[in-house]
């Protein structure tokens, strides 16, 4: 008895030591997913597990990180070579330092998205390419629009429909000469109380030269933040504050949108995302407002523009890359997710087929008095000129921004400001 | 041999204790100390090895108009805050340690805990607090009858309010230094002072502010080291601007390393900050007599 019950542990242990062995064979791979959003929170915790039952040897870990330290700890993760995620997102204006120095953390992506360029909007991949190649998978696009209080513009004798509206500000000079009428002082204290538009100011000058084709550097890299188109619209963006005064600086953080809601303001220029927040915190306007294009200038006729941006990125310490690029392909390059993707953020995703897509185009949009919201920047996403980044753009969007606020404070000419921003990232470019 | 063995194996037990200690601070303290003035001697732009060019960061420093103006910005707030918070420190302290004063643990706690309370719920509450439109102090100035301020988008204005902050902030940890200070003045001295007939400002002048001198330098040289490094409210109120007016030198740091992704720069701009304070302790020190001999 004493010999059988020794053999029956024996085959035991065997089995036991078998079955580990087995499980190590067929190897399970994890793969770390990272991002800061809340809202991407949403559609990631539904598609991974749909991506896992699909792909049952891949497990994915996704990790959510506060926002404002994430792309700190990115790079601290870059640089100790310790805790680097296989798959994290990545904002646009944080991308460029990622690019610089003598090696990049992330795959050239390339040659992998040739086969996927048809299904998405060309622009957007040239946003997420540096050196000429590709680095990350784009989520979004982000068309930007004018939205404007259809009361107001009813009280000052205009039409509100924004058919009628969308030619009434057709040009930027039509902007300020209707601005000058609904820009006014309500309760008659001499101070103006409403403003035809708020200006960040960097956020709306953004879009004004990417109406014209302009930018930050060229294809080449080169910096072209003075050149003449530039300077002429840093111009005009000063005359709406000073000259005009049918514009005032954004109040800032919450104050924004109090004053949004208190009717402080009559039309808010921006990407999407930025009307998807103040959709979020001023509910009490909702079904007041009309959504436009914007204004053109009379070069270029381009009537829209696009600000920030995510993607995802494989980073070159991921042991797997085939299977990170199988879980991109299927959250953000595959038609069937993008209903998924567009309920939980309300961004339009930058593949072809998201523009057509019933749940985004045929949807009537309460906030927007009924005007389908998503058919709008739908059709405006095919619009979207190309923009040239640059590693440096993180020195260029603040040397920009510092010395824009210099010229509205009128402490430098537009082109002297222009010029000075320019000089200085000239001379940090190595 | 027996008791020589035991009285070593004795000695060594002091610093086996304290080896963990020295342990972490080797490695969180010292080391990050060392490497990062060994990067600031590098060109250290993003990853990958970075190119030696010895003290250039340094030389680059000196024609830098952005960090000419966050060193103006932060001796301001410096100088600033200085001012204005030691004699209000010492003000309540003298408040507090009042023998007409009631519930002097209350109001001890009161004034101390802005000194606890997180710089991101200070920002978020001074946003809203100081705001052009909707800011309650504007409000009351309105209803006054004076000019509404833009506290925080002012270029003129943004450094001063970042200093009101301040001062609002760390009045409280500077009141318990001088409450410890004022305790510790005996009583006798008052007394006899009273008898040959001081009055309440001679006792303050010729009794209080002799014995708090040592107080006194203590609370001005650990004011001046952290008023220096002076970092989270502007970040996070107003990210440094409208175009600088609020860049302070560690905001400038940060901005050379993490934005920019250039840690040697911000390395240099790290030892820079270092030097200044370390010769302002200094000069402070010599003033105050402390290297004189007794």
């Amino acid at each position: 008895m004493k010999v059988w019950r020794v053999l029956l542990v024996v085959i035991l242990l065997m089995s036991l030591v078998l079955t580990m062995s087995s499980s190590l064979l067929a190897e399970q791979i994890t793969l770390t997913v990272t991002d800061w959003s809340a809202t991407r929170e949403k559609y990631f915790k539904d598609l991974i597990p749909k991506f896992e039952a699909l792909n049952p040897d891949i497990k994915i870990n996704y990790i959510r990180k506060p926002g404002g330290q994430y792309h700190d700890e990115l790079q601290t993760a870059f640089v100790a070579g310790v805790g680097i995620p296989d798959l994290p997102m990545v904002e646009i204006s944080s991308m460029g330092k990622f690019m610089k120095g003598k090696e990049t953390p992330f795959l050239d992506l390339t040659d992998w998205i040739k086969t996927y360029r048809p299904k998405l909007i060309e622009s957007r991949l040239n946003h997420w390419s540096y050196f000429g190649k590709v680095w990350a998978v784009p989520q979004d696009i982000h068309p930007s629009v004018l939205i404007y209080r259809r009361d107001f513009f009813a009280e000052a004798g205009f039409s509100s429909d924004p058919s009628q509206v969308e030619k009434l500000l057709e040009t930027w000079e039509k902007f300020v000469i209707v601005g000058q009428k609904l820009t006014k002082d309500i309760n008659g204290d001499g101070k103006i109380d409403r403003y035809m538009i708020f200006l960040e100011p960097w956020m709306q000058y953004w879009l004004m030269i990417l109406q014209q084709r302009s930018g930050m550097f060229d294809r080449a890299g080169k910096v072209i933040l003075d050149d003449r188109v530039n300077i002429d619209t840093l111009r005009f963006v000063v005359d709406l504050l000073n000259k005009y005064k049918i514009a005032a600086l954004y109040p800032s953080g919450a104050a924004f949108y109090s004053a949004v809601d208190d009717g402080n303001v009559v039309t808010v220029m921006g990407a999407e995302w930025h009307i998807g927040y103040v959709k979020q915190y001023t509910p009490k306007t909702a079904g007041k407002w009309g959504a436009i294009p914007l204004p053109a200038w009379p070069t270029t006729k381009i009537r829209t523009g696009t600000q920030g941006g995510s993607a995802m990125t494989i980073t070159k310490a991921c042991k797997h890359p085939e299977a990170a690029k199988r879980f991109i392909e299927f959250v953000f390059l595959s038609k069937d997710n993008i209903k998924t993707r567009w309920s939980s953020t309300y961004q339009l995703p930058p593949l072809r087929d998201a523009l057509t897509l019933p749940d985004i185009v045929n949807v009537p949009d309460p906030y927007f008095g009924g005007q389908k919201f998503g058919a709008l920047i739908a059709k405006l996403a095919r619009q979207i000129p190309t923009y040239y980044m640059s590693p440096y753009w993180p020195e260029a969007l603040d040397a920009a921004q510092n010395e824009i606020r210099l010229a509205i404070e009128g402490q430098k000419t537009p082109e002297q400001a222009l010029k000075d921003a320019a000089n200085k990232v000239r001379g940090v470019i190595k | 041999m027996l008791k020589l063995g035991w009285k070593r194996s004795k000695l060594i037990w002091p610093y086996i204790f304290l080896l963990p200690f020295f342990l972490l601070f080797a490695v969180f303290i010292a080391w990050p100390i060392a490497y990062s003035f060994y990067l600031s001697l590098f060109e250290k732009v993003g990853l990958g090895k970075g190119t030696y060019i010895g003290f250039q960061n340094y030389l680059k420093l000196l024609k830098d108009p952005v960090f000419r103006i966050s060193l103006k910005n932060t001796l301001w707030y410096v100088i600033g805050t200085l001012l204005f918070q030691i004699p209000l420190a010492l003000f309540l302290a003298i408040i507090v340690n009042s023998p007409m004063i009631k519930m002097k643990s209350f109001l001890r706690g009161i004034f101390f805990l802005p000194v606890i309370t997180s710089g991101v719920a200070i920002s978020i509450i001074f946003s809203i607090l100081l705001d052009y439109r909707y800011g309650l102090l504007n409000m009351i100035m309105e209803k006054i009858g004076l000019n509404p301020i833009n506290w925080l988008q002012d270029m003129k204005v943004v450094m001063n309010s970042i200093i009101m902050i301040g001062i609002w902030r760390y009045a409280g940890q500077n009141m318990v230094y001088f409450l410890a200070g004022l305790q510790g003045i005996s009583e006798e001295l008052y007394e006899a002072a009273k008898v040959d007939g001081a009055n309440k400002w001679q006792l303050f002048r010729h009794i209080t502010l002799p014995s708090l001198t040592p107080t006194i330098v203590f609370v001005i040289i650990m004011h001046m080291i952290g008023a220096f490094q002076v970092f989270d409210v502007p970040f996070l109120i107003t990210g440094g601007g409208p175009a600088n007016a609020s860049t302070t030198i560690n905001i400038y740091l940060y901005r050379n390393a993490f934005t920019f992704f250039n840690m040697g720069y911000g390395s240099a701009i790290a030892y820079a900050l270092v030097c200044i304070i370390l010769t302002i302790s200094i000069i402070q020190l010599k003033i105050f007599g402390v290297f004189r001999g007794e």
